[in-house]
């Protein structure tokens, strides 16, 4: 259980590191919500550079932080999990409950950051066709596959359930 | 479920303990205890062969099909 325990340290250190960030995010989105004044350093975003604050871009903004958020919600779920399989506990309802709500997490996140990026191109008529790495539909088809793994635990949780009480 | 265990009733009728069944047929007491009960899902053809050697009966002797009233 080597790999387990490597990838349980990586989550536990990027989980930290999402806690320190989560303020200053907090407080960076709030200030440029509020204020009207202009900011100078330019903001990147699933490819889309805001240089002017504007309402629209404050959305986008706020969407973003949202969809940031909601990853490092489904990133508390996955540390959860792995301390299950590190229990050996795999073939359990919470596991289950787990990948479902990773999944879930993953989709919501992933409409949340690419909607509105994808409106904000559409109004500053900037609609271009991307080939290659494309955050939402990685973040959509991860969140997919997390729910099929649920469906497969539901089954082989059946099916040991099922091996067991045969004598 | 409709299909009922009468293991008791044979444990009772060839006066048998259920523990000294579990060690012939070589299953925990925990394991009988599930087939009794029925809660047991299935039942394998070698488990059904060592009970009905052991109580000297035939699979029909220790299971029945109840037709469910629902």
């Amino acid at each position: 259980m080597k790999k387990l325990n490597l990838l349980k340290a990586i989550i536990d250190f990027v989980w930290i590191m999402a806690l320190i960030t989560i303020p200053v995010l907090i407080f960076f989105i709030g200030y440029l919500l509020i204020s009207n004044e202009p900011f100078d350093i330019p903001i990147k975003m699933n490819g889309v550079k805001i240089t002017v604050l504007n309402l629209t871009t404050k959305l986008v903004l706020l969407f973003a932080s949202l969809s940031y958020l909601t990853i490092v919600y489904s990133l508390y779920f996955t540390k959860k999990l792995l301390k299950l399989f590190q229990l050996k506990i795999i073939f359990d309802d919470k596991v289950i409950h787990h990948f479902n709500k990773i999944g879930v997490l993953f989709i919501v996140s992933g409409f949340l950051a690419g909607v509105p990026v994808f409106i904000y191109k559409i109004i500053i008529r900037e609609i271009s066709i991307e080939i290659g790495s494309n955050p939402f539909l990685y973040l959509v088809s991860l969140g997919l596959f997390s729910m099929v793994l649920s469906e497969v635990f539901k089954i082989a949780k059946t099916m040991k359930e099922e091996n067991e009480l045969t004598l | 479920m409709s299909i009922i265990i009468n293991v008791d009733v044979m444990l009772a009728k060839r006066k048998m303990r259920s523990n000294e069944l579990a060690e012939r047929i070589g299953m925990t007491t925990a394991n009988l205890s599930i087939l009794k009960t029925g809660k047991a899902r299935a039942i394998r053809f070698s488990t059904l062969e060592a009970i009905c050697q052991v109580l000297d009966c035939q699979p029909g002797d220790i299971m029945e099909f109840v037709k469910d009233t629902n």
